[in-house]
């Protein structure tokens, strides 16, 4: 899916609505049945934490860390035992075409391998839905092609992409395209 | 902190979230020891406060155990007994005939840590001439009359020629022995000529430069008792008595109690005991004096070095808002982010105090070697240092870490 609209209409908060990195002011959001409203904070972090990947336009690498340890640091706070992390992270770096650069300074890497490895950190606990805001906003149009291929290729694979996007090319190729204009709902439906 | 949370939202198939203290530990120390430069900025303060505590213990160590050496070894091995003064001046011959005696000096030696006594008769400004000549000038020079005990406790280190002995002293010689002072003020350089005290001469048998007791026979000299208390030439001279005993290290005390006793078991009154105060006693005095002094001025600039960390998190915590947001993304709670913090912050702590009780043992050793001391390091005060050091940097924490945790995740990720 993709959330499109013209800027300052309301996109990346929707986004953060649908990830539970914000709580919304009125209404309702329910996930699995459930109120979100009525979840505890312990409860809304252990979904964002384990059912939810996020994909940012800043990357959000720390720097004074390698590229596997950045990846690893998605599974702390989820419950995953220190010794499974290191080959989960090498796998789902291996997965986006980043093998050779795990021990890597991520300030060493392009704009395009920064990004795929917020992917990795994002993928590594498989989640059911990818969130990503703006992902090639910080990317030249090479980078851009490279990263999109990437998460369209894992959207064809069956992982599920809310993308918050101002590039209407892109979100035409996604299933389903969500129009927001001052801070509602414009349309909803198949680009097609 | 390490407790697990069960999400109770069913059908999710969540899993107990968990960040243990190892976990805690792992992120604190990546934080803190990958940016080691900035760490040690932020450190400063404690470590500034951790080298103080540290140094100002050593030193205080250092030089109280100079100080009390040095005292051991003189001061503080010396008993005087000397005339108390007479309530009715016509007794003070009769007193001073029951106490001055060698009787009462070898009574005295019987005490336990008494390594010598002995008499010394201190006739004040005695003229000498170089010369039999009347016409030669005087000098004027106390002369100490003492027996071979107190010439063993006063301990003069000869430069020339020799002591007196004991048989000088049964025989009442004419031998005198100079202070390298006296020598030079009455031109001789070696011993072999006579001086004279009016038309009595006296053979110069020895020199010497120093001495361990009496620093009032550094410059004055030193000749037999029994000659001093009968010859005619010291009859008009003021002559102030007394018995001097040297004692073991850290006897002076007992010997001081049992003095009096020992010496006029007839009328103790009769004397007066001069014993130094009690070396522990006055090294803990000293010693707790200035160690509480350097304890405040270290609390003080330990609580400087906290107050340092605290701002450094503080802006720490702003400038790591977005890597805030992005682990509240990724599933930390506040409470994880609470702990991280603090973890950090008794890291930096940590490596203040590390440091500085590095550098406060250097500075000690270097100040005590430069001194020629033995550095005397109490190994607790580096612990403590490191230990302070966590705890500033713990309390540090607390307040940044409050205020991380209202960081909204959304805010924190569009920075």
């Amino acid at each position: 899916m993709a959330i499109v609209g013209p800027s300052g209409s309301g996109k990346s908060t929707l986004l953060n609505l649908l990830g539970l990195l914000d709580v919304p002011t009125s209404g309702t959001y329910s996930l699995a049945g459930v109120d979100i409203s009525s979840c505890t904070e312990a409860e809304r972090c252990s979904i964002r934490g384990q059912k939810f990947g996020f994909v940012f336009q800043a990357f959000h690498l720390l720097p004074q860390r390698s590229v596997v340890e950045n990846v690893e640091l998605a599974m702390v706070y989820s419950g995953i035992p220190a010794r499974d992390r290191r080959a989960r992270a090498e796998g789902s770096l291996a997965r986006l075409g980043l093998g050779h650069r795990v021990l890597a300074d991520p300030r060493d890497l392009s704009g395009g391998e920064r990004q795929r490895t917020a992917i990795a950190r994002a993928l590594c606990l498989e989640p059911e839905v990818l969130f990503c805001d703006e992902p090639t906003g910080n990317l030249d149009s090479k980078n851009s092609r490279a990263v999109m291929e990437t998460l369209f290729g894992l959207n064809d694979l069956g992982q599920t992409l809310v993308m918050v996007t101002h590039d209407m090319a892109l979100a035409a190729q996604l299933s389903r395209v969500v129009h927001v204009e001052d801070g509602h709902l414009a349309s909803a439906g198949s680009p097609f | 902190m390490a407790r697990r949370h069960t999400p109770r939202i069913p059908g999710l198939g969540l899993r107990p979230g968990r960040l243990g203290l190892i976990d805690i530990l792992r992120e604190s120390y990546r934080s803190v020891f990958r940016d080691l430069a900035r760490s040690l900025l932020a450190a400063l303060g404690t470590l500034l406060g951790c080298a103080a505590f540290v140094a100002t213990l050593g030193l205080t160590g250092t030089a109280s155990h100079q100080v009390s050496s040095q005292f051991d070894a003189r001061r503080a091995t010396e008993v005087s007994v000397t005339a108390a003064p007479p309530t009715d001046p016509s007794d003070a011959d009769t007193a001073l005939a029951q106490w001055y005696t060698p009787a009462s000096v070898a009574r005295a030696d019987t005490i336990s840590g008494v390594l010598h006594g002995g008499r010394i008769s201190i006739a004040s400004a005695v003229s000498y001439r170089r010369l039999f000549l009347p016409e030669s000038d005087p000098v004027p020079v106390d002369s100490y009359g003492v027996d071979d005990g107190a010439l063993a406790a006063i301990a003069p280190k000869v430069i020339a020629g020799r002591t007196f002995d004991s048989g000088h002293v049964k025989r009442a010689d004419s031998v005198v022995m100079l202070s390298k002072t006296v020598a030079d003020r009455l031109g001789i350089a070696a011993p072999g000529p006579a001086i004279f005290v009016g038309d009595t001469g006296l053979t110069v048998i020895g020199i010497y430069a120093d001495v361990n007791r009496e620093p009032g026979a550094q410059g004055a000299l030193l000749l037999p008792i029994t000659f001093l208390e009968r010859s005619e030439a010291f009859r008009g001279a003021q002559i102030a008595r007394k018995i001097l005993l040297e004692t073991a290290p850290g006897a002076a005390t007992q010997v001081g109690d049992q003095a009096a006793v020992a010496v006029a078991p007839t009328n103790p009154s009769s004397v007066t005991i001069v014993a130094p105060p009690d070396p522990l006693t006055l090294r803990q005095a000293v010693e707790g004096s200035v160690t509480l002094l350097s304890l405040v001025v270290s609390v003080v600039i330990l609580l400087i070095g906290a107050i340092s960390i605290a701002s450094t998190t503080a802006v720490r915590v702003v400038l790591r808002t977005p890597e805030i947001g992005l682990r509240r993304a990724l599933g930390a709670r506040r409470v994880d982010i609470f702990w991280q913090l603090v973890g950090e912050s008794a890291g930096i702590g940590l490596l203040g105090g590390a440091a500085g009780a590095l550098a406060g043992t250097v500075v000690t050793i270097v100040v005590s070697v430069a001194n020629h001391w033995v550095p005397i390091i109490d190994p607790t005060a580096p612990l403590l240092a490191v230990a302070a050091g966590i705890v500033a940097g713990i309390l540090a924490g607390i307040h940044p870490g409050i205020r991380a945790t209202k960081i909204s995740p959304a805010r924190a990720l569009t920075r």
